[in-house]
C-alpha cells in the first residue's frame, strides 16, 4: 500500500510538472504580452516585460517558475491586481470556492444517493419517474438557467434568501449558489445510483442476505448501496473537483469571489503567474481528490484493497 | 416416531406479469415436508421448482402474482411452542423478522455470486444472528467459528476475516451453508447448491449437507434438474413439469418404478457410464411457455405414449401407494397398457444390481 | 450556452416586466450609503499603478488630486486651494490646502505631490500611465527620468515649501488644470506606503487616503468594497452620505436583480437589457469612453505576406471616402451595439470637452452640416467607388477587415461587412479575421493589417488627446520598418501631415490663444475626416440606471471618474 501511494504521488508530480510545462508553452506561443492596453507604447511594453523578467529566455523563466510554484509562492499579478502577490488574491477565493463546491458535493451526492436509491426501490413508480425527470431535467439544463431561475425565484421573487454573494452571510447566501451548483450531480449521481442499485439489488447476494431476514435500512444501506458505491465514487470524483473549484457561471451570477471567476479573468488578460497558479492549484487539487478516491475504493472495495496490499507488499 | 410435518402446500398457484404478458408459473401445486426428511424437487428449468421454492421463503419476486393456495409452515416460537403460519398470508417484513434465516435458510446456486463481496465471512455469518437474536458479538463469532468448522473450512480464525473473493467456490459455498446454519433453522432450501461447482467438490457439498441434516435433525428440500444428486440425497422425490407436479414418491419409487413418462424421460437423460447408446438421450421438443392457458396435460406434446384425452383433459394424480402418485392418463384403467420403455428398463436392472453389490 | 444564455435573457426581461407592477420594495437596507454596481474587479488602489476605468473610479472617492471637477464639468481646486502659472506658461504653482489631512492624521504636503510625480515617471516603478507625465503633461525632464537618463530628482518638480508645490514643463499645456484631475496625479504619502511594503492597498489597514471617504472594507479582487465616509475630510460637513458600497457583479442579469431588489442604486445595464429598461425614467445614458473606429493601413507595402496590394488601394483617397460613406452609422449604433452607443460621423467624441464659448464640442461643430461630405450615403459611396476604380484600374477589392474576438466588435464588423457588400453590389468585400484583443493589437501595431476595427478612450478632457494620434507624436515603426503615423497617412499625404504637425505642435506650446488653439484642433479634425485617415463608427456610452431618490451623483464624461461627494439620498 505504502509503495503504492508513493507511486501515485510520483506520478502525481511528474504529472503537475508536464502540466506546468504544457501551459507554460502554450502562453509563450499566444501572441501579445500581458499588457495589452491600446495605450501602450512598444516601448513601454519592453519595459514592462524587462521589470517582470517576460524577457528572459524561456528555460530561465520556466524554472525559475517550477522552483517558485513547488514552494507554493505563485508571484505576483501583472494584470488583474496589478503587483498583488497571488496568494494574498488566492487567500479568501480558494476557501470560497472550496466551501461552496464542497457544500454542493455534499448536497448532491446525498440527494442524487438517495433519490437513486428511492428510484431503484421504487423501480417503475412514480417516484423512479419522478426521478428520472430530475436526472434528465439536471443532466440537460445548464446550470446558468438554474441559476437564474433560483436567483429569481427564492432570492428575488420570495426574498428567502440574499441576492448575491455576501461575507457578512456567508453560509446563508452561499445556498442558492450551493443547489444552484448541484444540480447536475444531484442529476447524475440519482442516474447512476439508481442504475447500480438494481444491478445489486438484482444480484444473488442481496437474494442471499434478504434470505437471511435482513430487511429495511440495514439491507439497503450496509449490503445494496456499499456495493452500489463502487462504481458510483468513480463518477464523483471528477465531479468533486468540478465543483471544488469553482464554477464559473454560477460564480459570476452570483457574485462569488472563487476561484472560476479568477481562472478565466486570468486567462483573459493572459495574466501568466495568475493562470499558473490556478492551473497548479487545479491539479494538484485533481490529483489529490483522484487519490482519495482511488484510496476510498479500497475501503469500500475489499477486492481492491486486498489486491494492493498483495501487491505493495 | 411419528413424522412431524413442517411444511404442507396446497393448491399453490402463481403467476408472474411480464412485459409480453402474464407467465402462470405454478399452476396448482401440493407438497408436503417432514422434520428431518429431504425433499428433492426435479424439473427442467422453468418448471417452477424455484418459484416454488421462494414463495417457502417468501422471497418471490416484486412482479409476482399469488392467484391462489396455502404454504403452511410450523416452527418452534423462541417460546418453543408449535405454531403454524401461512407464509402467503404474511407480510414481507414478518416473514424476514419471523421465518427467513431464522427457520427457513436457503443456499442458493452461485457461490461466485451470492456472497456479499464487501463483507468479511465472519459478519456475514454473524449478521442474521445479531439481526434475529441481538446475540452478543463474541457469542456470534465463536458460534460463527463452530459453523466453519462444522463445514470443514480450515484454519476458520483466518477466514472469518476474509472477504469472499479471496475464497475459492467450493469454500464459498460451504460459507453459503454455515451462513444458512447461523440461526439453526428448521428447513434448509438448496437450490442448486452444486451445479455451479466442480464435480470433485459436489460430492462434497452434498455429504456436508447430509451431514448436517442429521446432526441438526433438519429439513432440506433440494432443487435439482440433476437426479444423480437426488439419488445421493432425497428421501422423497418431486417432479415438477410446467408448473405441476407429475409424479411424486420416494426416491426408490422415482427411480425403479416411475411411472410418467416425463419422469422415464429425466431418468433416460441421466448420465449413464453404461449407456450403450453413443448419444445421451433428450427429451424432445421444449417446455411450453406457459403464456397461455394449457389445455390437457402440458406434457403431452413431447409425449410419444400421449392419449387422445391427453390433449383435452388434464389428468388427475393416479395413487400407486401411500407415497407414490402419478399424474399421466396412462394409469387410467381405461388405458392401454404401456410397458416403461426397454432403455429405461435396462438402466434401472443396472442401477439395482449397483445397489446390490 | 449561447442559446441557453439567449433564453434566459429573455425569460428573466419578460419575468421583469410582469414583476415591475407586483413588487415594492424589499431586500436591500434602506441606509444611507449609495450601492453602486461595478462589472469588473479594482485591479488597484494605487492611482500610479492602476489603469482601469473601475480602479480609478474607486480611488477617486478615496484619495483627491489637485484639482477635480465640479458638477457643471469646470476645473475647480480640491487638495489645491489655488493655484499660478509663470508668464511663460512653463511653471505652475499650487497651494496646497492648510486642511487637507491623511486618514492617518498626516497633513498633505507638497512632498506628497512630488512623490506621485516622480513615482509616475520614474523607470524603476515603471507605472503603465508614465506617459501621461512625460509625453502629455510633458513634466521638464521627464523623458530623461523615464529613460533612465537622468535621476527622478532631476524631475521639474518641488516643494517649495510644506504646502506650495511647483511643475515646471518643457512645453506649455493649455489642458494643465484638466490633467491634474487625473488620477495618475494623486498625491503619495510615501511614508505610509513604504511601512507598508509589498501589501500597500490590499487592506484598509494598508491604504491611506485623503479625499471624502475612507476604505473601511476592502482585499484584492473581492467582491464588495465598503467605503465609510471620511470625517477628517476638510469638507466633511458638506459630505451627506454615510458612506458608498460597491458591488462587483459580472453578470448583468444579477445586476438587474439586485437592483429591482433594491440592492443597488446604481446599475451598469448592458446592451442586452437597454430594450427592456429604455424607457424607465431610472435609465440614463452617459456619454462616455470610447470613439470606435476602422483604421486604415495605408502605411506599408510589404507586410508579412510579402507585397500587399490591397494597403495600395486604400491609399486612393476616393476609396477610403466610399469606404467611409458606405455604412449605416446609425444603424450601427441603434440595431446592432444598442446599448445607449450613438453614431459617430466625427472624431471627437460628444462631452469630451467644451469650446471656450462653453459649448460642447459637438454642438461647437456640428457634424451632420460640417462633415456633410462623409455622412453615410449609399448612392454618393457607389460614385465614390467607381472614379476610385477608375483611378485604380482595378473592379473588384477584398479587404481583411481585423476585428478581436468580443461579441459586440464582431456584431459591428459583421454589420458593416454587411453594408459593404450591399452599397458596392458586391464590387468592395471584406472578410473578418477574428483575433483576440492582444493579438489584434500587436498586429495593428506591426503594420500587419488591412483594416482595423479598433477603439480609442480619452486620458484628458481635450480634443487633443484624439488630434495628437494622427500627429508625429504618435509615430509607429512598422514591422517592414516604415515609419508612420495614424495608419500610413503621411504615406499618402506627406505635405498634410506635415501641415498638421504643425497645426498640433502649435496648440501645445502656448502660442496661441485659448480660442485660436480650439479653433486649430477643429481643423485639424475636418483634415483627418476629410481625408479619410479613419472611418468613425461610434461612440460607446454606457447606460445605467438610477433609484430615483439618488441625487447629486455628479457624472462626467469621458474618462472623468463619478463624483459622489455631494450625492444624497432622498428620504
Amino acid at each position: 500500500m505504502k509503495k503504492y501511494i508513493a507511486e501515485r504521488l510520483g506520478t502525481a508530480f511528474v504529472t503537475i510538472l508536464v502540466i506546468i510545462f504544457v501551459l507554460f508553452a502554450m502562453m509563450q506561443f499566444m501572441p501579445g504580452s500581458p499588457f495589452n492596453d491600446e495605450k501602450l507604447s512598444r516601448e513601454l511594453i519592453e519595459k514592462l516585460n524587462e521589470k517582470y523578467g517576460l524577457n528572459q529566455p524561456l528555460y530561465v523563466q520556466f524554472f525559475k517558475y517550477v522552483k517558485n510554484v513547488a514552494k507554493f509562492d505563485f508571484g505576483i499579478s501583472y494584470v488583474i491586481n496589478k503587483n498583488i502577490s497571488i496568494n494574498l488574491m488566492l487567500k479568501t477565493r480558494v476557501p470560497t470556492s472550496m466551501r461552496i463546491g464542497l457544500q454542493a458535493v455534499s448536497v448532491g451526492a446525498v440527494i442524487g444517493l438517495l433519490l437513486g436509491i428511492i428510484a431503484a426501490l421504487k423501480h417503475n413508480t412514480f417516484w423512479d419517474n419522478l426521478t428520472t425527470v430530475i436526472s434528465v431535467l439536471g443532466v440537460s439544463v445548464p446550470s446558468y438557467v438554474f441559476a437564474l431561475l433560483m436567483l429569481y425565484t427564492f432570492a428575488y421573487r420570495l426574498g428567502w434568501f440574499p441576492l448575491l454573494y455576501t461575507k457578512t452571510e456567508p453560509f446563508r447566501s452561499s445556498l442558492l449558489p450551493t443547489f444552484a451548483l448541484s444540480m447536475f450531480t444531484i442529476a447524475s449521481i440519482a442516474r447512476f445510483t439508481r442504475t447500480e442499485m438494481l444491478e445489486v439489488l438484482d444480484s444473488d447476494y442481496m437474494l442471499l442476505v434478504e434470505s437471511k431476514g435482513i430487511s429495511g435500512p440495514a439491507l439497503i444501506f450496509r449490503h445494496a448501496l456499499r456495493n452500489a458505491l463502487i462504481p458510483i465514487v468513480t463518477v464523483l470524483g471528477p465531479l468533486v473537483v468540478g465543483l471544488m473549484t469553482g464554477s464559473l457561471v454560477v460564480e459570476k451570477i452570483f457574485s462569488i469571489p472563487g476561484m472560476g471567476a479568477l481562472m478565466t479573468a486570468a486567462i483573459q488578460a493572459n495574466d501568466y503567474n495568475v493562470t499558473i497558479a490556478m492551473t497548479y492549484i487545479y491539479s494538484v487539487m485533481y490529483i489529490i481528490i483522484m487519490l482519495v478516491v482511488d484510496l476510498l475504493y479500497g475501503v469500500i472495495d475489499p477486492r481492491i484493497r486486498l489486491a494492493k496490499e498483495d501487491s505493495g507488499e | 416416531m411419528a413424522r412431524e410435518k413442517i411444511m404442507e402446500v396446497r393448491d399453490l398457484s402463481i403467476s408472474f406479469k411480464t412485459t409480453t404478458g402474464i407467465v402462470n408459473a405454478i399452476r396448482g401445486v401440493d407438497m408436503d415436508l417432514y422434520r428431518g426428511e429431504t425433499v428433492a424437487i426435479v424439473g427442467e428449468s422453468g418448471s417452477g421448482k424455484s418459484v416454488t421454492a421462494k414463495a417457502m421463503m417468501g422471497i418471490l419476486a416484486s412482479n409476482s402474482i399469488v392467484n391462489s393456495g396455502t404454504v403452511k409452515f410450523t416452527y418452534n416460537d423462541n417460546g418453543g411452542e408449535s405454531k403454524t403460519v401461512d407464509i402467503l398470508k404474511m407480510s414481507k417484513n414478518e416473514i424476514r423478522r419471523d421465518i427467513n434465516g431464522k427457520h427457513i435458510a436457503m443456499v442458493f446456486q452461485d457461490p461466485m455470486t451470492s456472497l456479499d463481496p464487501t463483507m468479511t465471512i465472519g459478519k456475514q455469518i454473524t449478521e442474521s444472528m445479531i439481526w434475529h437474536y441481538k446475540t452478543p458479538k463474541a457469542e456470534a463469532e465463536a458460534k460463527a467459528l463452530e459453523l466453519l468448522e462444522l463445514v470443514g473450512i480450515t484454519d476458520p480464525e483466518k477466514r472469518m476475516k476474509n472477504y469472499p473473493h479471496q475464497l475459492s467456490g467450493g469454500m464459498r459455498q460451504r460459507v453459503v451453508i454455515a451462513i444458512a446454519m447461523a440461526c439453526d433453522p428448521d428447513l434448509l432450501i438448496c437450490d442448486e447448491p452444486t451445479t455451479a461447482l466442480d464435480v470433485t467438490i459436489q460430492a462434497r457439498i452434498l455429504e456436508l449437507i447430509k451431514d448436517i441434516q442429521v446432526k441438526k435433525n433438519i429439513s432440506v428440500i433440494y432443487i435439482t434438474h440433476d437426479l444423480g444428486v437426488v439419488a445421493k440425497v432425497a428421501d422423497y422425490v418431486d417432479v415438477m413439469y410446467a408448473g405441476k407436479l407429475v409424479e411424486k414418491g420416494t426416491v426408490d419409487e422415482i427411480f425403479y418404478e416411475p411411472r410418467h413418462p416425463y419422469t422415464w424421460g429425466l431418468l433416460s437423460a441421466m448420465p449413464d457410464l453404461d449407456t450403450r447408446d453413443d448419444r445421451l438421450y433428450t427429451i424432445p421438443g421444449s417446455p411450453p411457455t406457459l403464456k397461455n392457458e394449457i389445455k390437457g396435460d402440458a406434457f403431452a406434446p413431447r409425449n410419444k405414449y400421449a392419449l387422445n384425452i391427453d390433449t383435452r383433459i388434464d389428468p388427475p394424480m393416479f395413487k400407486m401407494s401411500d407415497t407414490h402418485y402419478a399424474a399421466t392418463w396412462l394409469l387410467d384403467d381405461r388405458a392401454p397398457t404401456h410397458d416403461m420403455p426397454p432403455e429405461i428398463k435396462g438402466r434401472i436392472e443396472r442401477m439395482l444390481k449397483e445397489e446390490n453389490k | 450556452m449561447k442559446i441557453a444564455k439567449k433564453l434566459a435573457a429573455v425569460l428573466l426581461a419578460s419575468l421583469m416586466i410582469v414583476s415591475f407592477s407586483a413588487c415594492g420594495k424589499k431586500g436591500g437596507a434602506v441606509d444611507n450609503y449609495i450601492d453602486i454596481h461595478i462589472n469588473t474587479e479594482v485591479t488597484s488602489l494605487d492611482p500610479q499603478e492602476a489603469t482601469d476605468g473601475t480602479s480609478f473610479g474607486v480611488q477617486s472617492q478615496l484619495i483627491e488630486g489637485l484639482t477635480g471637477l465640479d458638477k457643471d464639468g469646470n476645473t475647480e481646486g480640491l487638495m489645491a486651494e489655488g493655484w499660478s502659472v509663470s508668464e511663460d506658461n512653463l511653471t505652475w504653482t499650487f497651494n496646497i490646502r492648510k486642511d487637507a489631512f491623511w486618514t492617518n492624521g498626516d497633513p498633505v504636503t507638497a512632498q506628497d505631490f512630488v512623490d506621485a510625480f516622480q513615482t509616475l515617471v520614474d523607470p524603476v516603478y515603471n507605472s503603465e500611465y508614465a506617459y501621461m507625465g512625460y509625453s502629455i503633461m510633458q513634466i521638464k525632464g521627464s523623458n530623461d527620468v523615464f529613460n533612465g537618463v537622468a535621476d527622478k530628482s532631476a524631475l521639474g518638480v518641488r516643494a517649495v515649501d510644506e504646502k506650495t508645490f511647483e511643475v515646471t514643463l518643457e512645453y506649455p499645456c493649455p489642458f494643465m488644470l484638466s490633467l491634474t484631475c487625473f488620477n495618475s496625479f494623486y498625491p503619495r504619502n510615501q511614508k505610509f506606503i513604504d511601512s507598508c511594503g509589498e501589501n500597500y492597498g490590499t487592506s484598509p489597514e494598508t491604504f491611506i487616503g485623503c479625499g471624502p471617504f475612507k476604505l473601511v472594507e476592502y482585499e484584492p479582487s473581492t467582491e464588495t468594497i465598503v467605503l465609510d465616509k471620511n470625517e477628517t475630510y476638510y469638507n466633511a460637513d458638506k459630505v451627506k452620505l454615510d458612506g458608498l458600497r460597491y458591488h462587483v457583479i459580472k453578470d448583468a442579469q444579477s445586476a438587474i436583480l439586485a437592483y429591482e431588489n433594491n440592492e443597488l442604486d446604481y446599475a451598469v445595464i448592458d446592451g442586452s437589457l437597454v430594450e427592456t429598461y429604455k424607457d424607465n425614467p431610472e435609465f440614463q445614458v452617459l456619454y462616455g469612453s470610447y470613439l470606435w473606429f476602422l483604421s486604415v493601413n495605408m502605411g506599408n507595402e510589404h507586410t508579412f505576406k510579402g507585397t500587399n496590394p490591397n494597403t495600395g488601394y486604400l491609399r486612393n483617397l476616393n476609396l477610403r471616402k466610399a469606404l467611409m460613406r458606405a455604412y449605416d452609422r446609425e444603424a450601427v449604433a441603434n440595431n446592432v451595439v444598442k446599448d445607449g452607443s450613438i453614431a459617430a460621423d466625427y472624431v471627437y467624441p460628444k462631452g469630451l470637452a467644451s469650446a471656450p464659448d462653453g459649448r460642447d464640442v459637438r454642438e461647437y461643430v456640428d457634424a451632420k452640416t460640417v462633415y456633410a461630405d462623409c455622412l453615410y450615403n449609399k448612392e454618393e459611396a457607389y460614385k465614390l467607388y467607381e472614379a476610385a476604380a477608375a483611378e485604380l484600374g482595378v473592379t473588384d477589392f477584398d479587404f481583411e477587415l481585423v476585428v478581436e474576438d468580443n461579441q459586440q466588435a464582431q456584431d459591428v464588423a459583421a454589420f458593416i461587412q454587411g453594408q459593404f457588400n450591399e452599397t458596392f453590389q458586391g464590387h468592395v468585400k471584406v472578410h473578418l479575421k477574428v483575433e483576440t484583443k492582444k493579438a489584434r493589437l500587436a498586429d495593428m501595431n506591426a503594420g500587419n493589417f488591412e483594416i482595423g476595427l479598433t477603439r480609442w478612450g480619452p486620458d484628458y478632457a481635450d480634443p487633443m488627446t484624439y488630434t495628437d494620434l494622427w500627429s508625429s507624436f504618435n509615430a509607429q515603426v512598422y514591422d517592414d520598418g516604415t515609419k508612420v503615423l495614424g495608419g500610413g497617412w503621411n504615406v499618402v499625404a506627406p505635405e498634410l501631415s506635415a501641415e498638421y504637425d504643425k497645426k498640433v505642435a502649435a496648440c501645445k506650446d502656448g502660442s496661441l490663444s485659448i480660442q485660436e488653439r480650439w479653433d486649430t484642433m477643429m481643423e485639424c479634425e475636418k483634415i483627418i475626416m476629410e481625408n479619410a485617415v479613419i472611418l468613425p463608427v461610434y461612440q460607446k456610452n454606457d447606460a445605467s440606471l438610477i433609484k430615483a431618490n439618488v441625487k447629486g451623483i455628479e457624472f462626467h464624461a469621458i474618462g472623468m471618474p463619478t463624483v459622489y461627494r455631494n450625492a444624497y439620498i432622498e428620504k
